[in-house]
């Protein structure tokens, strides 16, 4: 008897603790709650040798007015037709864009995602276009070394003038440029800095937006041996899910900035082939100051996972051979995602991490008439790879079983992009 | 002009949305008549939801969706929704007005009286005019009316009339218009038997 219930307690003991996964004693502070936004704003650059183009998924089909800032105004580009399938693209090259510009794509619903997908001499990148914009967002992941050109992008398609701080961290704590700490972004237009010329021989770097006034969309550029990276600024949150790629990178670097007002106690976590090694890392951050924490150790495919107790922003940095590739990551799972850019114009991998205990699997359908979607599984505590076809007509939907994070990159061992999934339910 | 508060501070009366009020005033300045409001009709009933979308939307253009209303003008003050809705937009350009108020202006603006051949009418209270237009319509964004004539016709919560004849005006009942200049012409009499000296006092008829 006594045999018995000594195996009953050790057995309910054992599923008590698989259920409830990896003890995490960083409770993570509440995610940014961002408002529906029927449009989506977008950083492009156009150029001779680049060719962008703009990716859209959509869960209504409809049209899909772009516009894009020129000389102070917002002049429409083209209107493009979301069919059944919700995906679309259109080509930027011929739009007339003059060096960085900001568009403004105007949706058929709220449940839509896009990027800028650029293939051309500067490299590759893909650069997620942000929602309603927020008054305070940011990026890490930027470098002002010796031949790297790190610039802030700064797009404002509205009709109200913005006035913006700026604010950055680096690898000595607080580091923000004096002629930044109020900068006007006129209406309908693209404003551009050189952080390198600002803030110069920075091994990292992590910028802060603050609106005073207005909004703005930003973005930070980073060129350097031969390609370039494209991070969009996001609004901060106490979670952050991110999937390490492999695409030849010869080093990776998860970097969170601290958006709190006190100290934020943080742990990173990485998931890689079934296991879980908690507390990779933990401390303490202060107010606008940055972590560093190099990953080149973690075998990629690996998922990472920042839960810190104040608001932070985290972003994946990945750096080789005519490699630049930067992307932040996404606050929180989920079932359902949309991967604007991913199989537009060549093959793309879709990087799927499953943080759960349980293996699932998934369903990946192109965004495109006729497509056929096919089903992978996805191993617990896990990224898995799953590289599509270069035939998608605006992206792909993945419907996962269970709540998992989606990345994509596309090119790799020389110039690649890479870039966020978006949660299909707007 | 449209004119929103969070407060009862509204000249005149007002009406209420969810978390502000809101009225409209004459562009051409406020008059004394306007201090009252008019039980609502089917297009207040559409501007009051267009507000409530708006307070709420997701669009980017809240100029568009006022311009069927011939709204050019939007005073804000206070802290309410639309303070954040008019921020992320692209049709509504900023006026400064000081820090107690924002006043846009709404590029998207249709005219009270906009005629579907685009040519330019002009108008009044009760009446439009314009260059005779054979086929064209009316419209006149004012509360739905079949008064207005010629070949009225509703649209949506406005009124659509000929533009065939140069003219569109609001037709007044034979009846009605008889009986106001009666109780006129009773009213002039009695002030004038008033006016009388002794006429119409009962010390008069005493005497």
């Amino acid at each position: 008897m006594r045999r018995t219930l000594a195996l009953v307690v050790g057995t309910v003991l054992a599923f008590a603790a698989v259920s409830a996964g990896p003890a995490n004693p960083v409770q993570p502070a509440p995610g940014p709650s961002t408002a529906p936004a029927r449009f989506r704003t977008c950083l492009a650059r156009a150029d001779r040798g680049s060719t962008p183009v703009l990716a859209i998924s959509s869960a209504a089909p409809g049209p899909v007015a772009v516009s894009a800032t020129a000389a102070g105004s917002l002049e429409p580009v083209t209107t493009s037709p979301i069919g059944a399938a919700g995906g679309g693209v259109v080509a930027l090259g011929d739009a007339g864009l003059v060096g960085f510009a900001t568009l403004l794509a105007e949706m058929p619903t709220d449940a839509t995602a896009a990027a800028v997908i650029t293939r051309g001499e500067r490299g590759r990148a893909a650069q997620a276009c942000a929602g309603r914009p927020e008054p305070v967002v940011a990026v890490s992941g930027g470098s002002s070394l010796e031949g790297e050109r790190p610039t802030l992008v700064l797009g404002n398609p509205f009709a109200t003038d913005a006035v913006v701080a700026v604010t950055s961290a680096s690898e000595v704590g607080e580091d923000s440029a004096g002629e930044l700490s109020s900068l006007l972004v006129p209406a309908r237009s693209t404003v551009t800095v050189d952080l390198g010329r600002l803030l110069p021989l920075r091994e990292h770097l992590s910028v802060v937006l603050t609106a005073e006034r207005g909004a703005v969309v930003g973005g930070l550029v980073q060129a350097g041996d031969g390609d370039v990276a494209a991070g969009t600024f996001v609004p901060p949150a106490g979670d952050w899910w991110l999937a390490l790629p492999d695409v030849g990178q010869q080093s990776a670097t998860l970097s969170f900035i601290s958006l709190a007002p006190t100290d934020v106690e943080y742990q990173v976590d990485t998931y890689q082939a079934g296991q879980v090694t908690e507390g990779m890392e933990t401390g303490s951050v202060a107010p606008g100051e940055q972590v560093v924490v190099d990953l080149s150790e973690v075998v990629p495919p690996a998922g990472v996972r920042v839960t810190a107790t104040g608001p932070v922003v985290a972003s994946l940095s990945l750096t080789g051979e005519h490699l630049r590739a930067l992307s932040a990551g996404v606050p929180a799972p989920s079932d359902r995602w949309f991967v604007p850019g991913a199989g537009v114009g060549g093959p793309s991998v879709l990087w799927v991490f499953n943080p759960g205990a349980t293996d699932l699997d998934a369903v990946f359908q192109p965004l495109s008439p006729g497509a056929q979607a096919r089903r992978e599984p996805l191993p617990a505590a896990s990224v898995t790879a799953v590289p599509v076809g270069g035939g998608s007509r605006g992206g792909y939907l993945v419907e996962a079983v269970g709540d998992v994070v989606v990345m994509w990159t596309f090119g790799g061992e020389g110039p690649a992009g890479f870039g966020p999934g978006f949660p299909a339910d707007g | 002009m449209l004119l929103i508060s969070t407060g009862d501070d509204l000249p005149g009366e007002s009406r209420t949305g969810d978390g502000y009020r809101y009225r409209l005033v004459a562009g051409g300045g406020p008059t004394l008549d306007e201090a009252w409001l008019s039980p609502p009709r089917v297009g207040d009933h559409a501007l009051e939801a267009a507000l409530g979308d708006l307070a709420s939307a997701s669009g980017v253009r809240p100029g568009s969706v006022l311009a069927p209303f011939a709204i050019r003008w939007i005073v804000v003050r206070g802290d309410n929704p639309f303070a954040v809705a008019f921020t992320d937009q692209v049709d509504l350009t900023p006026i400064p007005a000081g820090p107690e108020l924002t006043v846009f202006e709404n590029e998207a603006v249709i005219p009270r009286v906009s005629v579907s051949d685009g040519s330019d009418w002009t108008w009044s209270y009760a009446a439009a005019s314009g260059p005779a237009a054979p086929g064209a319509r009316v419209r006149i964004a004012d509360n739905a009316d079949p008064r207005w004539r010629p070949d009225w016709q509703a649209d949506e919560w406005a009124n659509s009339t000929s533009a065939a004849a140069g003219v569109a005006e609001v037709a007044t009942d034979p009846v009605a218009r008889g009986a106001a200049w009666g109780a006129l012409a009773l009213l002039v009499l009695g002030l004038v038997g008033l006016a009388v000296p002794g006429g119409g006092s009962p010390e008069g008829e005493d005497r």
